[in-house]
Order: C-alpha cells, then sequence, then structure tokens
C-alpha cells in the first residue's frame, strides 16, 4: 500500500494538518472539480498505488477536493499570470507553483498533468511519472497522438528547429504535461522570474538539455486542443515563436556549440497507434501566402536574403497543384526570421505578421505533399523536415556571427 | 549559520561570481558622454538616453571616470566629497536612476574609489591642516616638518611636480602626496582613514554599484628606506577592504590600478583575496611596438613575463584609456622608440607617454584598428574600450593636459556633435572639428547607418566574443611559426579551443603553424563557419592578408551520422558519500574515499610530492573530529604502484552548500567531493586547513601544551617559550591560509604568527622544529621568526612533528626578491653607463660596481655577521652541553671523504654535461666545450688541493641556506626554515656539517642572483648579456668579498670555522664544488637555459683553484 495520508476530518479541511513531506507530488493546476474531475483523481490514486510512493496532491483547491478524494492534498499558490491569459501561456507559470510545492515537501519527483489530461488512464499516468521516480532521467516529457494535420507550428517550426539548435531530439518542445526530478524542479523555481511575467512558455526541453539534466520521452495520449478559434494566427506565431527566438539569442553560447543532434531516451518503448487524417484544404493558404508576396516584398527583403527572395518569386508564379516549397529554403526563411528579431531588422510587433504568409506557404506546401495519410507517414516527413534544418544550421551560424546584409 | 551569511549578503546585479572574467568594459566620462541640459557639460540624464547605445554595443560593464565633487583640477580624481554627485553632473538621485536602468539592462556599472589621495579642498584636509600636530584630525594625512623623508620615492608627474613634499603654511608642516601637490595623500596608518574609506565604499556598494576601480592602488603607504610602492602594509589595506566587501557584498568587484611590471602586479591578486583585477600596463605599449616593429616578439616577451595569477582573477586589457598611453613599463629605448614610433609631433607626448586616441595612433588605418581590437578580444583578460574608439574617433593635440582625449563624444553631424545644444562656447571642451577626425566625419549616427562601419563592426566582434568564454576564462599558448611577423595563439578551455592568427605586418604573409597536437581536427573559421582543411601531422599553411587575423574554432571529428541514443548518465557514486564524520570513516564509504576520491584528490595539491608516481591505493591511519565537529584531523597513508608509501596529513571539512561555493570560488581545489547529509541536503567535503575553527584549534593545541585524542594516536601541543604571547590572544585574531604553499601549508594568524602544517610528516625530530626551539628557547640570537611551538603525533610511542608555528616578523620580502630588484636597478644604471663609456671591464666595472652596488654590499656584510652569529649560536654556549648541537671535531678522515665524494661528484656532473651537450645553448655551448677539454685538469686539480691543517668543527648548520631563506628586514636580515634540504632524510638533515656548507649554499646564491638577474634584464634585448656579464662577474666578486670578510671577522677566535686563509678558502671551495655539481645536474635536468650559471661558477672555481695552486707554488 502506498503511504498516502488519509484525511480524517474532510469537512474542515482548513484546520486538519498538512502533510510536511511526500515522495511524489501531483500537480493539475488547471483540475475542475465535477464527475471528470472526480475520475481523474481516481486514476491518480490507482497510479499511486501502482508506484508506490507517498504521494501529495496540488490543486488550485484543496479544501474542494478533500472530499472527493482520500489523498492528501494542498492548494496551488496563486501565480502572477493572468487567469484570462490562454492556458498554455500560463503553464510555466503554473510549473513553477507546482514545483515550488514540491520543493516544498521534499518530493524527489513531480508530475505535472496539463488541462487535457482528463482521459489518462491509471497506467498511462504511472508510465509517465515511473522514469522521473526511479531516477531514470529528469524530465519525462511527452509524445502526443497527433494525426497529420495536427500541430503543424510544431512540425513545422518549433520540433525542427530546437532539434538544429540544442541538438536532442525532443518532438514536442512546448509540453503542456511533465515529470520532473528535484535537479529540473529547482532548475524551474530558479528561472528568471521575468521570463514567465512576460511571455514564459514552458521550454522544459531546452532549459534541461542547457543544464546537462537528462531527457526521456514517453507517449501521453492527450490530444491538447490549443484554443486558437478565433485567434489570429499572427498572434499565435508571435507568443509562441517570440519567446523560442529569445530564448535562442539568450542561449546563443550554447546551441552554437552542439552539432548534429541525438535521439533522447524514449519510454517505455512502443508507439501510438497509427491515425489516418483526411486531406488539409491548401488553397486559402496559397492565397495568403500570394497575397503576402505582393503585399510584402519590402518587409520581407529587411529580413531575406536576395536569392530567398527570388525563389519565393518563383514559388509564387507556380500552379497550385505545383506549389512547393523546398525544405532547405524553409529551415533558411525560418533562421532569418530568427536573426531579424535579435538584429531588430524590423520592429519585433511586426515580424511575426510578416512571417505569417510564409508560414502558411509552408503549410500549404506540407498539406499538399501528404494529401491523405497517417501520423507515421506524417511524422516521417517532419523528421526529413527536421533534417534539413540541421543540415543548414550553419547558415544560421554565420549569418548570426557575422551579420551582414550583404550577402548571397 | 553560513547559508544565512550568505543570504544576508547583498548582492550586485551579477549573478555569477566570475561575472568580471567574461565581462567587456566600456570606459567613459559622464562630462563627455551626452549632455542632457544643454548646459555644455555632459551629466547623468544624457548617459540615461544613451544607455541603449551601449547596450547595443555589446559591452557588458559602464566604467564611470570619477563623478564626485571636485575642483577638477585632475580631471576629477581631486575629490572634495566622497559621496556625492558633482553638481555639473546631476544628482544622488539621478545616478540611482542611471544605475538602476543599466542593471535593468544587464549592464553592470564600475565606478572609481579613489583613496590614496583627497582633494586639499576636501574636509578631511581642511580639518587636518588646523588641527595640532599628532591629532586624529592631522593623522589624516601625512605630514612632516621635513622634505627628507622617503626620498627614495620616484616623483611620478616629472612635468609639473618637483617633490613629492609639500610646505603647508597653516600647518606649518610639509604634506605628501605622490601626485600633484592639491592632492595630498591619505594617511593608511591611522585606522581612521581605514574605517572612512570602508564608509565610503559601503555607501556605493549598499546603492548596487558592481565594482570600484581603485586608483593608484600601489601607493598607499609610505615607509623610509623604500621606494614607497607595493609595500607589504599596503597589501594588508587592500586585504582589508576585500574582507569588507566579501563578508557583506556578493558578485562585486575590485579593480586595481598598478601601473608596475606583471610580476610586480601580481601581489596585487593576492592569494584571490586582495583585487578581483588588475590592468595589465606593459602590454598595451607593446602591442602597438609589435605592430610597428612588424615582429611578435615584444607581445610575446611581455606575455612570457606575465605570472599566472589565482583562479578567480583576471587581468584587465585595454589599448587606450583617458590617460597618456604610458611608457613608464617599458625600457629607454623602448621609449625614444615609441616616442619617434608613434609622436612625431612633440605635443602628442605627455609625462611619460602619448596623449593620443586609438585611431590617430594608427593613422586610421582601419585594417591596423582592426587587427588591434582582435588582439584586445582574444588576449587572456577583461577587454576594456574607451568611449568613442569604437567609432576610430580622433583626438584634439592643441587642448592642454589630456584633454585631447577626452572631447565630447560625436554622436551625430549636428551642431556641437550631436553632443549638447548649448551654444558652442558652453561646452567644457570643444569637439573634434578637423576634416579627417572632425564630428561630420566620424559620428554615431553615420556609422549606425552604414553595415560597413567600424561600429558595426565592433558589435559583431563583440557579439561573437561573448559567445565564447574561452576567451575571458580559457588559457593562453603561443605558437612559435618561424615568420615572426605573424602571430599564433590558442585560447583553450574544457569545451573550446581556438586558434588565433594575425598578421601584423603591412603585406600579405604566409605562416605554418605546429598542430600536430590537433590532428584531425576540423578549423571552422569563427565570423563566417567556414570549414577549413582538416588538420594533419604536417604544419598547417596559411596565408594572412595585411594586417589580417582568423579565429579558428578547432571542431573534433564528426560523430558519426547515425542516431544515437543518449544513454542514461550513470549515477555517481561519490555524490552518495554521507556528510557525517564516523559514517564517512566506514564500510563502504571508506572504501570509496580510499579507492575513488583521495586517489583523485591528492595530486591536485600543490603540497603532494608523488605526482610522478600512480597510486594504487590510501588509507586511512587515524582521525578523530575537531572543534565544532564539521572538521577531522587525518592521518592517511598513500601506497604506491611501485609499493613505496608516503604519509600525509589531510585535515577535513564537511562544508554546507554556501561556505563550499564560497571556497569554490577562491580556491576550487580546496573541494575534495560532494557528500550528502541524511536528510538528502548535498555538502561538500573539503580541505579543513581554510577552515577557521581548525585554524584556530591546531594553534591552541600547540600553544597551550594540551593533547588531543584521535582514533588510533594524538595530537600533543609542545609550546616554546614566546607561546605565551599567543594565549588568550587567539579570538581576536583573524585566521587565514597562507599563500605560499609549497611541501607545507601555512595558516597566518593577523599579522601576529604563522602555523606550517607538514603534509608529508617524518617519524623523528624535525630540524626546523629542533633549530627553532633551540635558538629561541635557549640562545640570545634573535634574527629569527621566534619558535612559538610545535604539535607532534604520537602513536604507539613514535613521535612525529605535524606542525609548528613561529611569530611572525615585519619584513620586506625575501632576501632573494629583494636582492633581485637591487640587481635590476644595478643593471639599469650599468647599462647607461655601458652605453656612454663603451664596454665595462676590469678597472672601469670595478669603479663602477663599487659606485652603484653599495646597498647591496652592505647588506652581503649584514648578512655575513647575522650568518656567523648563527653558527656561533649553533656551536658554542648552550650548544657544547647539548648532545644534538655539541661541536664534533672536523677529522682528517671525513675531509678525505669529502674530497673524494667531490671529485666523483665533479665526474659524474661533467659526464652529465657531455651527454646533453645538444641541449646546451648557442650562447653556452663555448664554456661547456671549455669545462669538458679541461675535464683531467680540473679532477686533478680537486685531487690535488691541499688538506686543510684546520678544518674547524663540525657542528648543526643551517643546511639549506640561500637568499630565499632569509627576509630582508630593515637594513637587516632574519634567517628562516631551518627544515633543511627536503629530499634528504631526517637524519640527514639533522648531521652535524662545517657550517662552511651554509657559506657555500649563500656564495652560490648571490652568484644566481647575478645572472638570473642578468637574463632577465637582458631578455628583451639579448645582446646585453655579453655586454653586462663582466660588470656581473664583478658584482658578484664584490659581494662575496663583502660577505666573506664580515663572516669572517665575527667567526675569528671561536675555532668553528678554519682560521687561517688558504684553510678556509680550500675547505670552503670543496663545498662550493658539491653545491655547484648539483646545480650543474639539476639544471641540465630541468632549465637547460640556465645551465650557464653552474657552469660559470665551475670556470670561476677552475680559475681560483689554478690561482690557488700558483700561491702554493710560489
Amino acid at each position: 500500500m502506498p503511504e498516502t495520508e488519509v484525511l480524517t476530518e474532510p469537512a474542515q479541511a482548513e484546520t486538519r494538518i498538512l502533510p510536511e513531506r511526500a515522495e511524489l507530488v501531483f500537480g493539475l493546476p488547471s483540475y475542475a472539480a465535477g464527475e471528470e474531475g472526480r475520475q481523474l483523481l481516481a486514476r491518480v490514486a490507482e497510479a499511486t498505488t501502482m508506484l508506490g510512493a507517498a504521494t501529495v496532491m496540488v490543486l488550485p483547491h484543496a479544501a474542494q477536493v478533500a472530499s472527493e478524494s482520500s489523498m492528501a492534498a494542498i492548494a496551488l499558490e496563486s501565480t502572477a499570470a493572468e487567469s484570462t491569459a490562454p492556458a498554455w501561456l500560463r503553464t510555466f507559470e503554473q510549473m513553477r507553483a507546482v514545483s515550488r510545492a514540491a520543493i516544498g515537501l521534499q518530493a524527489k519527483s513531480c508530475v505535472i498533468l496539463g488541462p487535457d489530461a482528463y482521459g489518462l488512464s491509471a497506467a498511462a499516468i504511472a508510465a509517465f511519472a515511473g522514469p522521473v521516480l526511479n531516477a531514470e532521467c529528469d524530465l519525462v516529457l511527452p509524445r502526443y497522438p497527433l494525426r497529420p494535420a495536427e500541430g503543424l507550428v510544431n512540425r513545422g517550426i518549433l520540433y525542427p528547429l530546437t532539434r538544429a539548435l540544442y541538438g536532442k531530439r525532443v518532438h514536442f518542445p512546448l509540453a503542456m504535461d511533465a515529470a520532473v526530478s528535484e535537479p529540473m524542479m529547482r532548475l524551474l523555481c530558479e528561472a528568471p522570474s521575468n521570463r514567465a511575467a512576460t511571455a514564459g512558455l514552458p521550454w522544459l526541453g531546452v532549459d534541461a538539455v542547457i543544464a546537462g539534466l537528462r531527457i526521456c520521452e514517453a507517449p501521453l495520449a492527450v490530444n491538447h486542443q490549443p484554443r486558437t478559434e478565433g485567434a489570429d494566427l499572427t498572434a499565435v506565431l508571435s507568443s509562441v515563436l517570440g519567446p523560442l527566438f529569445q530564448e535562442i539569442e539568450t542561449h546563443a553560447s550554447f546551441w552554437q556549440r552542439s552539432r548534429s543532434s541525438v535521439e533522447v531516451m524514449q519510454h517505455p518503448n512502443g508507439g501510438t497507434p497509427d491515425a489516418q487524417s483526411e486531406p488539409i484544404e491548401s488553397q486559402r493558404m496559397i492565397e495568403s501566402f500570394l497575397l503576402g508576396s505582393r503585399n510584402l516584398q519590402d518587409i520581407w527583403s529587411l529580413v531575406l536574403p536576395p536569392v530567398t527572395l527570388f525563389e519565393l518569386k518563383k514559388l509564387a508564379r507556380l500552379p497550385a497543384e505545383h506549389f512547393h516549397l523546398p525544405d532547405a529554403l524553409w529551415a533558411r526563411i525560418v533562421y532569418d526570421f530568427a536573426l531579424a528579431y535579435r538584429l531588430r531588422s524590423i520592429n519585433r510587433a511586426h515580424i511575426f505578421g510578416a512571417l505569417t504568409p510564409l508560414y502558411l506557404g509552408w503549410a500549404a506546401s506540407y498539406a499538399i505533399e501528404i494529401g491523405a495519410t497517417t501520423s507515421s507517414v506524417a511524422d516521417a516527413r517532419t523528421e526529413e523536415l527536421a533534417a534539413a534544418f540541421e543540415a543548414d544550421k550553419s547558415y544560421l551560424l554565420s549569418r548570426w556571427r557575422w551579420p551582414d546584409r550583404f550577402n548571397p | 549559520m553560513a547559508t544565512l551569511d550568505v543570504l544576508a549578503k547583498k548582492s550586485g546585479s551579477a549573478r555569477d561570481p566570475l561575472w568580471f572574467k567574461d565581462a567587456v568594459i566600456y570606459e567613459l566620462h559622464v562630462r563627455a558622454f551626452f549632455d542632457g541640459n544643454n548646459d555644455g557639460i555632459g551629466d547623468f540624464q544624457g548617459l540615461l538616453q544613451k544607455l541603449d547605445y551601449i547596450q547595443d554595443l555589446g559591452v557588458t560593464c559602464i566604467w564611470l571616470l570619477p563623478f564626485f565633487p571636485s575642483p577638477l583640477r585632475d580631471d576629477g580624481y581631486d575629490i572634495a566629497d566622497y559621496m556625492d554627485v558633482h553638481p555639473n553632473y546631476g544628482t544622488l538621485d539621478e545616478f540611482r536612476q542611471f544605475l538602476d536602468a543599466a542593471h535593468d539592462r544587464g549592464l553592470q556599472v564600475m565606478i572609481e574609489l579613489v583613496i590614496n589621495h583627497s582633494s586639499d579642498q576636501h574636509p578631511w584636509f581642511q580639518a587636518a591642516r588646523l588641527a595640532p600636530a599628532g591629532s586624529p584630525e592631522r593623522d589624516f594625512y601625512v605630514w612632516s616638518n621635513t622634505d627628507e623623508m622617503y626620498k627614495d620615492a620616484r616623483i611620478i608627474f616629472t612635468d609639473t611636480e618637483k617633490s613629492n613634499w609639500t610646505w603647508d603654511p597653516v600647518a606649518k608642516a610639509y604634506y605628501w602626496h605622490r601626485f600633484f601637490s592639491h592632492q595630498p595623500d591619505l594617511n593608511f596608518d591611522n585606522p581612521r582613514v581605514l574605517e572612512e574609506v570602508l564608509r565610503v565604499m559601503r555607501f556605493w556598494l549598499d546603492m548596487g554599484v558592481d565594482a570600484l576601480r581603485t586608483d593608484a592602488i600601489p601607493y598607499l603607504v609610505e615607509r623610509d628606506g623604500t621606494n614607497c610602492e607595493n609595500l607589504p602594509e599596503t597589501h594588508v589595506i587592500i586585504k582589508r577592504i576585500r574582507k569588507e566587501i566579501d563578508e557583506h557584498y556578493s558578485n562585486r568587484v575590485i579593480l586595481a590600478e598598478a601601473n608596475q611590471w606583471p610580476t610586480d602586479v601580481r601581489p596585487y591578486f593576492g592569494d584571490g583575496d586582495e583585487c578581483h583585477m588588475a590592468f595589465h600596463f606593459p602590454l598595451m605599449p607593446r602591442i602597438y611596438m609589435a605592430l610597428r616593429q612588424e615582429d611578435r616578439l615584444p607581445i610575446t616577451d611581455i606575455m612570457a613575463q606575465t605570472p599566472d595569477i589565482p583562479e578567480n582573477c583576471q587581468w584587465g586589457l585595454f589599448l587606450r584609456n583617458h590617460d597618456e598611453l604610458t611608457l613608464e613599463m617599458v625600457t629607454d629605448d623602448e621609449r625614444d622608440y615609441m616616442y619617434l614610433a608613434y609622436s612625431a609631433d612633440p605635443r602628442m607626448r605627455i609625462n611619460i607617454g602619448i596623449r593620443r586616441r586609438l585611431a590617430p595612433l594608427v593613422d586610421n588605418n582601419r585594417r591596423r584598428i582592426e587587427l588591434l581590437n582582435s588582439l584586445l578580444f582574444s588576449f587572456p583578460g577583461t577587454p576594456i574600450l574607451y568611449y568613442g574608439d569604437e567609432l576610430g574617433m580622433g583626438d584634439n593635440i592643441y587642448l592642454g593636459d589630456r584633454n585631447g582625449v577626452r572631447t565630447p563624444m560625436q554622436w551625430s553631424g549636428d551642431r556641437n556633435a550631436g553632443f549638447s545644444r548649448a551654444t558652442p562656447g558652453k561646452l567644457y571642451s570643444p569637439v573634434v572639428m578637423d576634416p579627417v577626425w572632425g564630428y561630420e566625419a566620424i559620428n554615431v549616427e553615420a556609422q549606425q547607418s552604414d553595415p560597413s562601419s567600424l561600429l558595426n563592426w565592433m558589435r559583431n566582434m563583440l557579439a561573437l566574443r561573448k559567445i565564447f568564454s574561452v576567451f575571458g576564462r580559457g588559457k593562453l599558448v603561443f605558437l612559435t611559426p618561424k615568420n615572426r611577423k605573424v602571430l599564433a595563439y590558442l585560447r583553450e578551455n574544457e569545451t573550446d579551443t581556438i586558434l588565433c592568427v594575425a598578421n601584423l605586418s603591412r603585406f600579405a604573409q604566409p605562416v605554418q603553424l605546429d598542430l600536430a597536437k590537433y590532428e584531425g581536427m576540423t578549423p571552422v573559421e569563427m565570423l563566417g563557419y567556414v570549414d577549413f582543411p582538416n588538420i594533419t601531422a604536417q604544419p598547417y599553411p596559411l596565408t594572412l592578408a595585411p594586417y589580417g587575423f582568423m579565429w579558428l574554432e578547432l571542431h573534433a571529428p564528426d560523430t558519426p551520422s547515425e542516431v544515437k541514443a543518449e544513454s542514461t548518465r550513470e549515477v555517481n557514486d561519490l555524490e552518495q558519500l554521507p556528510a557525517a564524520w564516523p559514517a564517512l570513516f566506514l564500510g563502504r564509504s571508506l572504501e570509496r574515499l580510499q579507492l575513488e576520491v583521495l586517489p583523485q584528490f591528492l595530486p591536485t595539491q600543490r603540497w603532494y610530492s608523488g605526482k610522478s608516481e600512480k597510486i594504487s591505493a590510501t588509507r586511512v591511519l587515524d582521525w578523530g573530529e575537531m572543534g565544532d565537529k564539521h572538521s577531522a584531523f587525518c592521518v592517511i597513508e598513500v601506497a604506491f604502484e611501485s609499493g613505496r608509501k608516503e604519509i600525509y596529513v589531510v585535515p577535513l571539512s564537511i562544508d554546507d552548500a554556501a561556505s563550499a561555493a564560497a571556497l569554490r570560488e577562491k580556491r576550487p581545489e580546496a573541494i575534495v567531493t560532494t557528500v550528502v547529509t541524511e536528510d538528502g541536503t548535498v555538502h561538500s567535503l573539503c580541505d579543513a586547513t581554510y577552515n577557521s575553527v581548525l585554524q584556530k584549534n591546531l594553534m591552541e593545541l600547540l600553544t597551550t601544551g594540551s593533547e588531543f585524542q584521535l582514533r588510533n594516536g594524538k595530537l600533543r601541543g609542545e609550546p616554546g617559550r614566546r607561546a605565551v604571547e599567543l594565549r588568550g590572544e587567539l579570538d581576536r585574531l583573524d585566521s587565514s591560509h597562507g599563500s605560499a604553499e609549497q611541501s607545507n601549508t601555512s595558516i597566518l594568524y593577523g599579522n601576529t604568527a604563522i602555523l606550517k602544517l607538514f603534509r608529508r610528516p617524518e617519524p623523528g625530530l624535525n630540524p626546523d622544529v629542533e633549530i627553532g626551539r633551540f635558538l629561541s628557547d635557549k640562545t640570545n640570537f634573535d634574527r629569527i621568526a621566534p619558535f612559538v611551538g610545535s604539535l607532534k603525533y604520537i602513536r604507539d610511542g613514535n613521535e612525529t612533528t605535524v606542525a609548528m608555528a613561529q611569530l611572525l616578523v615585519r619584513n620586506q620580502g625575501d632576501g632573494w626578491t629583494w636582492m633581485l630588484e637591487e640587481l635590476d636597478r644595478f643593471y639599469e644604471a650599468a647599462a647607461i653607463e655601458a652605453g656612454t663609456r663603451g664596454e665595462l671591464g676590469g678597472e672601469a666595472a670595478e669603479r663602477a660596481v663599487h659606485a652603484t652596488a653599495g646597498v647591496a654590499r652592505e647588506a652581503a656584510a649584514v648578512l655575513g655577521q647575522r650568518t656567523a652569529e648563527l653558527h656561533l649560536a649553533l656551536a658554542t654556549g648552550p650548544a657544547l652541553s647539548d648532545e644534538a648541537f655539541c661541536p664534533e671535531p672536523m677529522t682528517h678522515e671525513s675531509l678525505a671523504e669529502l674530497s673524494k665524494r667531490t671529485s666523483e661528484d665533479v665526474a659524474r656532473a661533467l659526464g652529465a654535461l657531455r651527454a646533453s651537450l645538444s641541449s646546451v645553448s648557442d650562447e653556452s655551448i663555448e664554456e661547456a666545450g671549455l669545462l669538458l677539454n679541461r675535464r683531467a685538469a680540473l679532477l686533478g686539480g680537486i685531487g690535488r688541493a691541499k688538506t686543510p691543517a684546520d678544518a674547524g668543527m663540525r657542528t648543526r648548520v643551517h643546511g639549506d641556506y640561500h637568499l630565499g631563506q632569509v627576509l630582508r628586514t630593515k637594513a637587516d636580515f632574519v634567517i628562516l626554515d631551518f627544515e633543511g634540504e627536503p629530499a634528504r632524510t631526517l637524519a640527514e638533515r639533522r648531521a652535524k656539517q662545517s657550517p662552511l656548507k651554509d657559506v657555500a649554499g649563500m656564495v652560490r646564491s648571490f652568484s644566481y642572483a647575478a645572472y638570473v638577474a642578468l637574463l632577465h634584464y637582458s631578455s628583451r634585448r639579448p645582446e646585453d648579456f655579453a655586454r653586462l656579464q663582466p660588470i656581473a662577474d664583478e658584482w658578484q666578486r664584490q659581494i662575496v668579498k663583502s660577505f666573506l670578510h664580515a663572516y669572517r671577522e665575527a667567526m675569528a677566535g671561536h675555532g668553528v670555522v678554519p682560521q687561517d686563509s688558504a684553510d678556509f678558502d680550500g675547505l670552503l671551495r670543496l663545498f662550493l664544488w658539491q653545491k655547484v655539481n648539483y646545480e650543474l645536474l639539476y639544471e641540465l635536468n630541468n632549465r637547460p637555459s640556465w645551465v650557464r650559471i653552474p657552469m660559470a661558477g665551475m670556470l670561476d672555481l677552475m680559475r681560483q683553484q689554478s690561482g690557488g695552486e700558483a700561491n702554493a707554488g710560489n
């Protein structure tokens, strides 16, 4: 039996003695009471039993939960991030808050589950926590089961870019769920507070790579639904890539030393079921690209070198069925925008507006190429793109180190 | 509560305590940067507006020249109020605003701490003038009734000052000033002055200032009979300042302005417990010299003379600053050359230097400017840029003093260079306006919009440099390609190797570099990230454009392209060692400690002598908790693969994370390993000789004669007569780990006492303890460091001395250093003499030495007398009734044995010389040939030497006597260290010998001093060696003569050494032969370039021998 603490007086939660220590902490910062919540708590309790660890939960409203679970729980301290901000912008602050609580409880491990974790089974939760609890690694990041048409920002930019720069193949560098060891918790807590206060995102993989901590990936059958409906794509890109480009600038001395990349530990072995998806509609994306091509030439010419502009011009002339943005060209475009962000070649407020049509051009090219296919095919295609980013990393390095506008 | 202490410290804006190592410093004057209120004078409001520019440039720290209230007669270095802002520049609140804004941008701020002197308008000075003589107020400054004191101190501002004393009619006394007469020197002999200085320092540090540049720091304290520079008392003051910072603040820095040779600047880093940084003054003129001469030698030469500095310290490097390009740290010839090369117009010269900016110095040649900056950014140290040099700003040599390089910053082509909107006549200084250098041609606005401008080049270079911490923290290794127009060097640390190659010539140059050590690696040009051909075992060819330079990262061969799964990191077992004493020495923990931790730790220690052998195992023989239970006194046995064993004393302590971090910062080698408490808190196992509780415990044991039980044996203190002076005093003395660590570890107790911990003790009586106790307790000989007591480790009836303590003696450094400094002055004077008269030899040399080496000759005579007094104290009076000291006659048999052994040693040494002939330098080969040709005559001569009829007595002697074993005190000497030659056994070191063995040791030490100083002096102009050698020989002859004359006079009539001159000389010669043989073998094995020193000694002995035989024949 795990050493879970039984609360003897659930109705008077505010007066009971809170646990002082725990082996494992489960953080559910997005927990909401109700049937789904009760089921999740039950599965966490079951996972705890499977893991055999003395566990404490960290929840937004511990007292409320007390009536729904026999597990010890403490309240999550309120975070600085505005409650109206998108969940994925609040996640980093919440992760820090859970980590602080875990450190206070002298826990060796901590699992933080994001807002869409209600469907997880107890076995999946236990499997996700296991590698950290068993001291096999310092950070477990999820491998979400993406359909081919899902997670395009991650497929097209986040994964290839972070893999090429930091040398570790972390497939979801911007994760909403994680299991972390004590050193990783401390790293989270020590991160400059202004990072969270401005536009901090949980770039846990990047932080762990830089700190030399061990990373592991584990499948996690959560389908996070980004709350982007109605959101402007430029705003989305800006909120995700702005912080990432900032991280790249901050850690320039690190990533400029890494060459090629290595796979991180996979745990447990075995993947997720292959999913089929319908073809993605690409015409509107191509039109957006063409519109940008007509209107944004002046701005693009402040960011992109002549040869890239020339390639884009040729691309704009192609019929839709032949529309294809080569991987190397896309990699260089992303690199040039990262550089423009650093050099402030154009106002940072406008930079992602200029990138949006180009991103849609890439997305259209990807959609046309994969058509109706399976996740595994799409994943393989993503790996190819990532390899192209890696192959052209020297392009970014040379431009970063000697940003002369007089270039090819 | 160490953790709380650390938390209580006020942190600077930087997160890394060693931030200054990666910093790029930007030096500016508030007055000259930007005028925010349009009154014609730059101010803090203006500076605030330009912080974005500074941040964008890529520098990380702003150094502000003095901005305090001041009459401004020395550009603000004459301060009238240390804790305010000059109204011209703004207010304290505006300074705070600036400081916060700089910190918000990640910029650190350094200000001036001008503590050598104040303005004569400072209230302290005004009060001092009026206060009665001897009062504390008067004593804030240095006063005298005459201007005769401190006559050996040079005048620094030779253009304006005739004396360092100025008469004050109000005080009716002279006051001391090393700089202008309106800048009286503060008196650091008055403790209130230091208190005030610390108050000032706290004021600014509390506000958040990150760094302090300490102006004119070598001159803080004055002492008669010295040059009043770099005195030990000055270092005491600096240590006190640093201690104050370390105790109450974190991540703050002191930068020393000590315009001295690198070896003289080295003490300002102390043991990592004085200044964090110091300027490297002599490098700067030599960079310019190398550029003009198209020869790397001036640079490599000065870097070769640059000593290692503690890990937590850093050199500050610069090409130009607000002063003249100082030529104080060059030779006269070099100065002449520099004046000719860089200051055609005499108006460009001031004091001892050239008052020009960087760009005009190199004729505005962009490639030269870039080349010099590439050296600045890639040399080991922190680069310091002077405002405006990032644009290539010019100067105005028609302005007075050094104001020509302090003109307003050129921001744009608008009126007043965009510096101010005031009427041009109101500007504090005219802007530069000529067609080449004027603000219309050179300004920030124009260069910001020009992608190819120097400003953009600087920004790119700084951004690149910041990526590689190896530039600030790595070591430097020069390569030596044949083409001396090319300077090539490697910068290396654990992660990066960077090859820097620079062409000092105005024409393209080829070069072939020996990079065989890096075979297989790929040089990647750093600016463009371009792969170059792989390195092979063959010389690596490069071609450089005129004034071209390249930085190349050496990349290891690429790892195989297939995907490698990241392996799970091995759990480091060592991290699991328990942080508690009994547990650490038990079971599996003890096994790990003995088999893994100690074998890794010991070879990293300077006192560990077994570095050449491989350790098979270590064993904790004994241990016991001490004092606060955080420390343990441990005795460790080290077994080598050869089967040999050694015993070491290794006190250990368990330090919490905060204490360990503080120790790691200063002394990383003192950390043994990580240990973990029961609750999982990480601590460190450390060398406990840094632990103040253990330091005091050891001295208490020793002075009180107490016993302390270890697990198997015990420690016993054995106080001497003088121990009483320390009893009850220990609590008020700050103990600290000493810096001069060799085979022993020193612990200092304030300025009062020193404890030597013998790291590799041998069973039996230590001669240092035995003789020290005998001389202190039983004789009246007082020219030693008084013996306090010793500490013995006793086990199974066997006694081993593990520590001894002595009282400290005030001194001016050891005899060796003192004599080298004397010789340096002597050769300087002799070189001028030789330059005037041509070659110096024969009688001219004799006269010249007689005229210029008076101080050294007198010192040698005093030393001769003290040596004799030591020998008499060891051989007469109480010695007669002590078996260990009672003299014994020198028998004929022992003499014959000595003579035979000497012949054999000479034969062996000459054999070694013959075998190593190929490694002897060209300069020495002739002397080597001469010695080998005369081998037979030489050996025959020793064999034929007449046996002295009276050989004197065999007594206890010093045993390892040379200039390094004496301390220079006021016109006298104190003799130290009676341990004997460390390589010999205790029995050999305690054996009685002729006192002439010590005499021979000192005579040879004089010879070494003469030649080492000459080698050093002539390193810049090798031809000087031959030119000055006759005068070196003559110096040696006269010094030895003075020493021996005084020695013999004092020994006369005691029968301890031969009384007859021929007997004395003959016996002394035998010991000299022994000594010189040892030296020859040592130099052949270790320092072939010094082999000429013992060879010259051998040839001299041969000549003496021939003379002796000739005299005997007559």
